[in-house]
């Protein structure tokens, strides 16, 4: 590939833009002072694309068009005018932006620039050089022998290799991709330390193109900032995993192709993602930690480059009434392990504990500002002043601490007035400082108790039986849900409940039996005979007590499948009652069915009828 | 009709020996109280009484170490009370020993978190030292407003109830069942307000308040012997909340900071056993 090296501009000064100053300027006083950005994207291209050159000229209302010479190589056309508002504390903002379409035809490196451009007014903008390369157009086949290292890879870099223990530093991922790979946006990095180092996410820090052995890459970058947690030496050996866009496999549908498929495929699933793991060379980066030589003492382990700054109010108070100071830190590093620095005020001052009251940090960019407010009670009259504050950091681009000092504060302090106050809690927010006045000693002891008890009987409730004892409402319940359920049944099906209760009156009937046999009083004893047949059926068969009679009761068990021997026996007991019970005879009733031998003919039948189902 | 009498006779005993029982179970608490409490003493209450008041006695003389070992002999014979743990944190801060004062009051404290008395001396020495005490959420604050042992028969008693209210309901004809579902919700709710104010303060037993005992300390960045870079001041009768235990450190939190501490620079407030 012949490349020829076309650095000149046809005169240096003379070269200037012509500028068309037909435009009138602003008679708006309130435009901030003419600015002009110059920007040529993308600087690496081939012979064919197009490049853009932009133009943007802000704080002028109308400013004069710009005009590019003609280049050798090069087809110029102005391609648009833009206007943009802004509007802001500050006030408003008008940009123009004046776009140019370059078009190469030739190979080679070409400087655009510098240019002046008068935007009126005796109003002069000096536009710099810009170099941009023109590369052959890309030749069909060689792509195919390549292979996918040549066509993705990644490369991991650190802001610095040498590091502090707790300094932050930047941690860069560059992804190249060669012209016709399509990455996508999500990016995941795999297998990075898990100890020892503290990573923040990564953001992109933007996309932009560069010449690789001759070939023209598609850059991104993505930055985070890590601190260094503990001294040592660390490997970063990551796994990037991107996501490639690819076309899809197409698929013959008659539907698609019949309905224009092609302008919906366009839109819809043209192309599919695929996760693509990339291996970036490993970096190394060794820990050492902070030097113990020449520490300053109140140094608590702020790493970076801060500023510090301290007031004090009111700077005129009584004796025993509370004084604040502000403490301010800022700047770059760990400041989210920044502390409030320790005032060391001796013993004529009452020091709380410094409490964080603001607190202003972004972590991408690892800078921020953090407010402490500290309470201070000068003890007497004495005092005529608050001793220096210092706060010390170590910086790590010098290898050395430093201290910064503000102070001593000259404060006034007239005697006390008589009363004696505490300051026991400083809340969060200045608005929200209270003081409280306590009593000035501690309360006096406590009587003894009224009732003494030991360890265990306090922690009653850890015992075994406790829990134990827990488990009754949930059976209890238990068996009461069960009991209604059954309730409810019975109140529902009354068949069912007389069912149940069939067998329970005849064995009451029986018992009446027993007594009229040992009475020796055969009415009763067949009167209650008659009783428990007639009360067992009804209940049994769920009948009306005028519809317990002999065939219905006869035909329900014979459909039940009583056997022919039972069912005669029954047959003749149930006749032999209503002989008694409506006959009247007393011979009758002295029969030799009046004996023990019917009632347990009796109690045979019935234990007999249970089992049948009828 | 007879047998439907008999029924409702059933019915009424059954609902009857239900309700003896609830009763008796609802007063288990305090009767499992009052047995464990005869059973479990070792030292008769007359030497208890006794050496409280002998304590009492060298406290008024000005004998605070001596006021305080014998106020440390009663908790150690398991007879620790708030007004045990008060007046050993008082006679710790007359005898010049702040942080165990703090230590004293807080554990006091948790016992009784409404005693005025106790949170007034603990301000106070807290106040002294220029220490203060770790800020919880609104949440955690009503939580803590109640003892770990209310909370646990507000539970119980909840828990009863509510299963008293579910056979009720059950038991009562419909026009008193709307009754019994209101106050089963009452106390459903009640309950759980309860088991979330136990679980409070079992995740302050598994994190722990621990009190820093000497003076003069710093956290750490990381639990090392040498080269640890220092985080943050302590002051001594700070309460910070343990975060995590390593071999012989305890990673604290103090606001919004955190930080390693060697194990014997601080004493837990939660003990075993007395929550």
């Amino acid at each position: 590939m012949k490349m020829f090296c076309h650095t000149f501009f046809r005169t240096t000064c003379g070269l200037a833009l012509q500028v068309f100053a037909l435009l009138m300027l602003s008679e708006n006083i309130g435009l901030a002072a003419p600015q002009v950005e110059y920007d040529i994207t993308p600087r690496v291209l081939h012979v064919g694309e197009a490049a853009s050159c932009s133009i943007t000229v802000r704080g002028v209302d109308n400013p004069p068009t710009p005009g590019l010479p003609p280049m050798d190589g090069w087809q110029i056309s102005m391609a648009s005018k833009e206007r943009s508002f802004s509007s802001g504390a500050g006030g408003s903002d008008i940009a123009i932006t004046f776009r140019f379409r370059l078009v190469p035809v030739k190979t080679g490196t070409f400087t655009f620039g510098p240019f002046q451009y008068a935007l009126g007014n005796n109003n002069t903008a000096e536009l710099p050089a810009i170099e941009v390369r023109v590369l052959q157009p890309n030749q069909q086949g060689v792509q195919q022998e390549t292979s996918q290292a040549d066509l993705l890879f990644a490369v991991l870099s650190s802001s610095s290799t040498n590091l502090y223990s707790q300094q932050v530093f930047d941690i860069t991922l560059t992804v190249y991709a060669a012209q016709g790979v399509n990455v996508g946006r999500d990016i995941a990095l795999l297998n990075m330390p898990s100890s020892g180092i503290s990573l923040q996410q990564f953001q992109e820090l933007g996309s932009s193109r560069e010449v690789v052995n001759n070939s023209i890459y598609e850059i991104r970058r993505f930055r985070a900032k890590a601190t260094a947690l503990t001294a040592g030496t660390f490997r970063f050996a990551p796994t990037v995993r991107l996501s490639l866009l690819v076309p899809r496999q197409q698929r013959r549908d008659p539907f698609s192709e019949r309905f224009g498929g092609t302008f919906f495929d366009d839109f819809f699933g043209r192309h599919e993602s695929q996760p693509v793991d990339v291996t970036p060379p490993p970096l190394e980066i060794s820990v050492q930690a902070l030097p113990i030589e020449n520490q300053p003492p109140g140094f608590s382990g702020a790493v970076g480059n801060f500023t510090f700054h301290a007031q004090v109010r009111p700077s005129e108070v009584a004796a025993g009434d509370p004084i604040t100071v502000n403490i301010t830190i800022s700047g770059d590093g760990n400041i989210e392990n920044v502390s409030a620095p320790e005032i060391v005020a001796g013993n004529e001052f009452r020091i709380y504990e410094a409490k964080m009251v603001s607190r202003d940090i972004d972590l991408s960019r690892a800078s921020g500002r953090k407010v402490f407010e500290q309470v201070l009670i000068p003890r007497s009259a004495d005092v005529t002043n608050l001793p220096a504050i210092t706060f010390s950091f170590f910086n790590p681009f010098d290898g050395a601490y430093r201290v910064l000092k503000q102070g001593p504060f000259p404060i006034s302090v007239s005697p006390a007035t008589g009363v004696v106050s505490h300051v026991v809690q400083s809340h969060a927010t200045p608005a929200e400082t209270q003081t409280q006045i306590l009593g000035s000693d501690i309360l006096y002891l406590k009587p003894a108790p009224s009732r003494w008890q030991n360890g265990s009987a306090r922690s009653w409730y850890r015992s075994k039986s406790f829990f134990a004892i827990q488990l009754i409402p949930p059976l209890l319940l238990g068996l009461l849900f069960a009991f209604v359920r059954r309730r409810t049944d019975l109140e529902q099906n009354l068949a069912k409940a007389r069912r149940q209760k069939a067998s329970r009156v005849a064995r009451e009937a029986i018992r009446r039996a027993e007594k009229a046999l040992s009475n020796n009083n055969p009415r009763d004893f067949f009167e209650a005979l008659a009783d428990a047949l007639r009360s067992y059926f009804g209940h049994r068969l769920n009948l009306a007590p005028g519809e317990v009679t002999a065939e219905v009761v006869l035909a329900a068990l014979l459909r039940g499948g009583l056997d022919e021997q039972h069912f005669r026996e029954l047959e003749k007991l149930l006749a032999r009652c209503d002989e008694v019970r409506f006959a009247g005879d007393t011979n009758l009733l002295n029969a030799a069915d009046f004996s023990r031998e019917t009632l347990n003919t009796l109690h045979e039948l019935l234990k007999k009828c249970e089992k049948i189902r009828v | 009709m007879k047998s439907r009498a008999q029924e409702c006779n059933i019915h009424a005993s059954l609902q009857r020996a239900i309700l003896a029982i609830w009763i008796c179970v609802l007063l288990f608490p305090s009767v499992s109280h009052a047995l464990t409490a005869e059973q479990g003493n070792e030292w008769p209450v007359a030497r208890i009484e006794q050496l409280f008041h002998e304590a009492g006695r060298a406290y008024d003389k000005g004998q605070f170490d001596e006021a305080a070992s014998q106020y440390r002999q009663i908790l150690e014979s398991g007879h620790g009370s708030k007004e045990t743990l008060f007046n050993l944190g008082n006679a710790l801060f007359r005898s010049g020993r702040v942080a165990q004062a703090v230590l004293q009051y807080r554990r006091a404290q948790y016992l009784n978190p409404r005693d005025p008395d106790i949170s007034a001396n603990l301000r106070f020495a807290l106040q002294t030292t220029g220490a203060t005490v770790p800020q919880h959420s609104a949440l955690s604050r009503f939580f803590f407003h109640v003892s770990k042992e209310e909370w646990v028969t507000l539970a119980t008693a909840s828990y009863w109830i509510a299963a008293a209210a579910f056979a009720m309901f059950l038991l009562l004809p419909a026009p008193f069942k709307s009754a019994g579902i209101r106050l089963l919700v009452v106390f459903v709710a009640l309950l759980i307000v309860s088991l979330l104010g136990i679980g409070a303060w079992v995740q302050l037993c598994r994190r722990p308040e621990v009190v820093i005992i000497k003076p003069q300390q710093q956290a750490l960045f990381a639990p090392l012997e040498q080269n640890a870079t220092p985080h943050f001041a302590l002051t001594e009768g700070s309460i910070v909340r343990a975060v995590e235990f390593s071999s012989g450190w305890v990673k604290i939190a103090s606001g919004d900071r955190e930080g390693w501490v060697k194990h014997d620079v601080c004493e837990p407030v939660c003990i075993s056993g007395e929550l």
